[in-house]
């Protein structure tokens, strides 16, 4: 698995939440909650097309929706390599954290 | 939430769908819009409006900088692919960059030559603008001659019947050579020129009132320099300068220089033109046929100057009376007065003939392409060896347009280094060019414009670029099966035919420009030995008056400073004089138009002129008489007398009097070494001795000046003596060449460096591909000497072929080049068989010195080679 940046780790588990609904809207929105910044709509493409071209995420289209002046949304799903790439996501964080508690470091704070 | 759709910023919808082009545009612009529509709702259309552009700018930056990011990396692994790659071949790519660097430099110094002299005095205001009006002379024969100046009178009738010519600037030249203050005196270019001078020219005022500069009689302006140098720190303005021939003039400003790139570079001081008008007599300032005002105009509307030529026309041919010319007025741009070496009159500054130039160039810029052709014929025959490399690339899963950009960026690389290095060798250069002749760094200056580097660097990435994409389009199109197989097969595609075509190129080109330079050289050695004819060694020239010679002849005569005292109209030689009339060999030939020099009994001897019939002038003979003259050769032969015995004793009629000749002379320079010769006569004309000339031993010159100077005070008193030792005014006169021979020599150098370069680089690839070979041959018992055999054969052969297929080139080339030339050397069987020995030299040391090299590898090294 290629290293992720921090953004695209965030997209990948945004998609999976959203399950059925994954596309560009409430994905920010769910970033915008996970991170509690504003992320610009510019940045969350970077990410998809990024996780897109190293073939983590596929899309299909919806049918035409009129609230969106009669366009179609690309709605993204995981790839078989997505799903082993967030396995291994989860294993390498809780690695990584393993043994180390918030209390810990708020201690020597 | 409303069902309505409102459309966002159309502009800025266009600008996404730009950025996501392609599939996903249609359904970002969807995403944006439903944003946009929620926005609008809750917090109403301006700050929807403001943050959809918000959005689209940031996504624009952020689509733009992935992409350079992605991009820089990509192009970060081919450079170091690409430097890796130079450095595994070290000698290889030495010998690469090193031709490159030297071409480039060379041709940077020869962008910066030529921006010189095209940017002469273009710093003025509207500076294309700017017209000399020129008194062009038309000989009864049709013969036309540039004349750069006008006569005084015209200029006053200019101002008063041009209606279409917003300015006038005139100028004529002072005589004077010092300029003094009270306490110093120092030599000084000065000349007379009118207000209208100064208000056209762009030259920064340091003190002074502009406007009031030059508008009264003795007045003058003077350069900051010379103020320095009279004056030291004190302010000039108001005090009195002494000019030798105009004595009194206040300082009425302080100019900065002129620029090196301006005509006018050597002027120190402009005297008021008031002053020269009334130091003259009344009749002296009304004469038509006295050339000696430089006029310069500037038209109130840009280059129309059809009218203004018409109506000086009428004004000259009414008032201008000549029987020897017809006299047509017409108009030559201030900028290409530099290039205008031809022409007659008042004449200062720097001055190069045109063809120079462009033969400069053309050789500075044949080096380059020479450099370029050795790059890719180099290169080429090198990538023949990194075939297995792009195979293996290629079934790994390399694309063409990955190898194709490998390739070129390797030589983007190359070219950029070389331009780097030449930055800093073409500096090297400019200081070579600076000391050809301490006159150089006097006379030019080439600034550092960033542009210039700017140009040439794009110039050098796509020379980069077009010489390394040759060898990679042939070779990114290669399939790795075709590698394996049928490449090494194939009659037509094999690799000892692609490489011995390359091979023969290399020596082609080498040997073309082993002649050229061989021939250049041999033009310049013609040039550099062409005998002026005439030996103005020791001689020093004092300017006098026809009625100034016999008095100061009498008192200098017998000092023992002075062994030899003579006079002539002007000394030859230096690009004075053209006074000529017309003669006509009686029943023989129509009239000529012959030259005709005064001088005393004493003149030929002393600049050394050979008689070769009859005698020279001289008192005991009798021939003290204006109606005996000397002929030179070319007067001779344009006469149609057979020999120049035969000519000894005939007369010809010149104007009116019936000349007899005395005697004839070899050819001499008698007016520029760059004019050819033309029919001249030499006469008793004690009325036209203007200039004496005097030889004094080199030893004794600084008590002879001052010798002369005392004697001068008892015989002129009141006129500072003019003196000027004759060989430097003929040193002067062909500065120019002299210089521009010393650069073509230098250039010779190079291009054969180059050359030889190319010849190197083949041979030493040559050898590296062999080197397994020669392992197994010395493994199975072959010496050194047999490989040298066998290696040289192939050399041999390769190397006659490419010498008959080029000689032709040569030949034709040399045609197109030189063949306007009329003093020329021949490109002949000599320089051929030199060329080809000089081929033949470097090639057999560059072979043996790389034979020698490989055979000294121990067989079991060599087998491991690769």
């Amino acid at each position: 698995m290629d290293i992720l940046t921090r953004g695209e780790e965030l997209v990948l588990l945004a998609v999976w939440r959203l399950q059925n609904n994954a596309y560009t809207v409430p994905i920010r929105e769910q970033l915008k909650e996970s991170t509690g910044k504003n992320w610009s709509l510019g940045s969350v493409y970077e990410a998809l097309d990024r996780l897109e071209k190293k073939k983590y995420l596929e899309s299909y289209l919806s049918e035409p929706v009129k609230s969106r002046g009669g366009r179609s949304k690309r709605i993204y799903c995981h790839t078989r390599e997505g799903l082993k790439a967030m396995i291994e996501l989860k294993n390498m964080s809780e690695n990584a954290w393993e043994g180390i508690t918030t209390m810990a470091i708020e201690k020597r704070l | 939430m409303s069902d309505k759709y409102r459309r966002p910023p159309y502009f800025a919808e266009q600008i996404v769908r730009l950025i996501y082009n392609g599939r996903s545009s249609g359904t970002r612009i969807g995403d944006m819009g439903e944003l946009y529509n929620s926005m609008l709702e809750d917090r109403g259309w301006a700050i929807a409006w403001l943050w959809y552009w918000q959005q689209t700018i940031i996504s624009l930056v952020m689509r733009i900088s992935y992409g350079l990011f992605w991009s820089l990396i990509m192009l970060k692994s081919y450079m170091i692919t690409a430097v890796r790659n130079i450095l595994k071949y070290k000698g290889f790519s030495t010998v690469n960059i090193l031709g490159l660097t030297l071409a480039m430099s060379l041709c940077l110094f020869a962008i910066k030559f030529l921006l010189f002299f095209y940017s002469f005095d273009n710093f003025h205001h509207e500076s294309d603008n700017l017209y000399i009006v020129t008194t062009d002379m038309i000989s009864s024969d049709g013969n036309k001659y540039l004349n750069v100046n006008t006569p005084y009178p015209l200029s006053l009738s200019a101002k008063d019947n041009c209606p279409d010519v917003e300015q006038f600037a005139n100028l004529t030249y002072s005589y004077s050579k010092n300029a003094a203050s009270e306490d110093k005196t120092v030599h000084s270019y000065s000349v007379f020129a009118d207000q209208g001078f100064i208000d056209m020219m762009s030259i920064e005022t340091v003190e002074g009132n502009r406007e009031q500069f030059l508008t009264e009689p003795n007045r003058v302006v003077i350069t900051q320099k010379l103020s320095e140098k009279l004056f030291g720190s004190e302010s000039p303005i108001g005090k009195v300068v002494d000019f030798d021939r105009t004595p009194n003039q206040t300082v009425t400003g302080v100019i900065r220089e002129f620029p090196h790139n301006s005509k006018f570079h050597d002027f120190e001081a402009i005297i008021s033109y008031p002053t020269a008008v009334s130091g003259r007599t009344p009749e002296e300032n009304n004469q038509w046929d006295t050339f000696n005002n430089l006029m310069i105009i500037r038209p109130a509307e840009k280059h129309n100057l059809a009218n203004t030529l018409s109506i000086l026309n009428q004004i000259a041919d009414s008032n201008i009376r000549s029987e020897q010319y017809r006299f047509h007025i017409s108009a030559l741009p201030l900028t290409e007065f530099v290039l205008s070496t031809d022409a007659r009159g008042y004449h200062f500054g720097l001055e190069i003939p045109p063809y120079m130039i462009y033969t400069l160039v053309i050789c500075i810029f044949t080096i380059l392409i020479i450099a370029c052709l050795n790059y890719i014929n180099l290169n080429t025959a090198k990538s023949l060896t990194r075939l297995k490399e792009i195979g293996l690339r290629k079934v790994i899963g390399a694309r063409k347009k990955e190898i194709l950009s490998q390739f070129v960026m390797e030589s983007v690389v190359v070219t950029f280094t070389a331009f780097l290095i030449s930055i800093f060798l073409h500096k090297i250069i400019i200081q070579l060019y600076y000391s050809l002749h301490y006159e150089v760094p006097l006379k030019f200056n080439f600034p550092d414009l960033p542009g210039t580097y700017l140009y040439f660097l794009v110039f050098a990435l796509l020379t980069g670029v077009l010489s390394g994409l040759f060898p990679a389009v042939f070779l990114a199109g290669l399939q790795p099966i075709d590698i394996i197989t049928r490449f090494s097969r194939s009659p037509v595609f094999s690799r000892t035919r692609i490489k011995k075509i390359l091979i023969g190129i290399q020596l082609s080109i080498s040997f073309f420009f082993i002649i050229v330079t061989i021939s250049t050289f041999s033009q310049l050695r013609y040039a550099k030995n062409f005998d002026i004819g005439l030996s103005p060694d020791n001689l020093l020239t004092v300017k006098i008056r026809p009625e100034l010679y016999e008095p100061f002849k009498t008192v200098i005569s017998g000092s023992p400073y002075i062994s030899e005292i003579s006079a002539s109209h002007y000394p030859p030689g230096t690009g004075k004089g053209s006074s000529n009339l017309s003669a006509i060999r009686t029943g023989v030939t129509d009239s000529i138009r012959l030259y005709y020099l005064a001088v005393d009994e004493n003149f030929m001897s002393a600049i050394d002129l050979k008689i070769i019939a009859g005698t020279g002038i001289s008192r005991e003979s009798g021939t003290l008489s204006k109606r005996n003259i000397v002929l030179n050769e070319t007067a001779v032969r344009r006469f149609g007398f057979t020999d120049p015995l035969s000519a000894v004793g005939q007369t010809l009629k010149l104007k009116d009097e019936d000349c007899t000749i005395i005697g004839v002379t070899k050819d001499f320079t008698h007016r520029s070494y760059y004019d050819t010769i033309q029919p001249l006569a030499l006469r008793y004309l004690p009325e036209l001795f203007y200039y004496m000339s005097l030889r004094i031993p080199r030893e004794e010159r600084q008590s002879a000046i001052d010798f002369l100077e005392s004697k001068w005070k008892t015989v002129a008193p009141g006129i500072v003596m003019d003196y000027q030792w004759y060989e430097k005014m003929v040193e002067e006169e062909e500065l120019m060449a002299e210089i521009l021979s010393k650069l073509g020599s230098f250039l010779a150098v190079n291009a054969i460096i180059i050359a030889c370069i190319g010849l190197l680089g083949i041979t030493m690839y040559e050898i590296e591909v062999k080197t397994r070979e020669i392992g197994i041959r010395k493994a199975l018992g072959a010496d050194t000497s047999h490989i040298i055999v066998l290696f040289s054969r192939e050399f041999v052969v390769l190397n006659s072929i490419a010498i008959l297929v080029t000689i032709p080139f040569c030949i034709f080339l040399n045609d197109l080049a030189v063949g306007h030339v009329t003093n020329r050397a021949e490109l002949g069987l000599i320089q051929f068989v030199s060329g080809i020995l000089f081929m033949a030299a470097i090639g057999l040391i560059s072979i043996l010195s790389q034979l020698i090299k490989a055979g000294r590898i121990k067989p079991a090294e060599a087998l491991r080679f690769e």
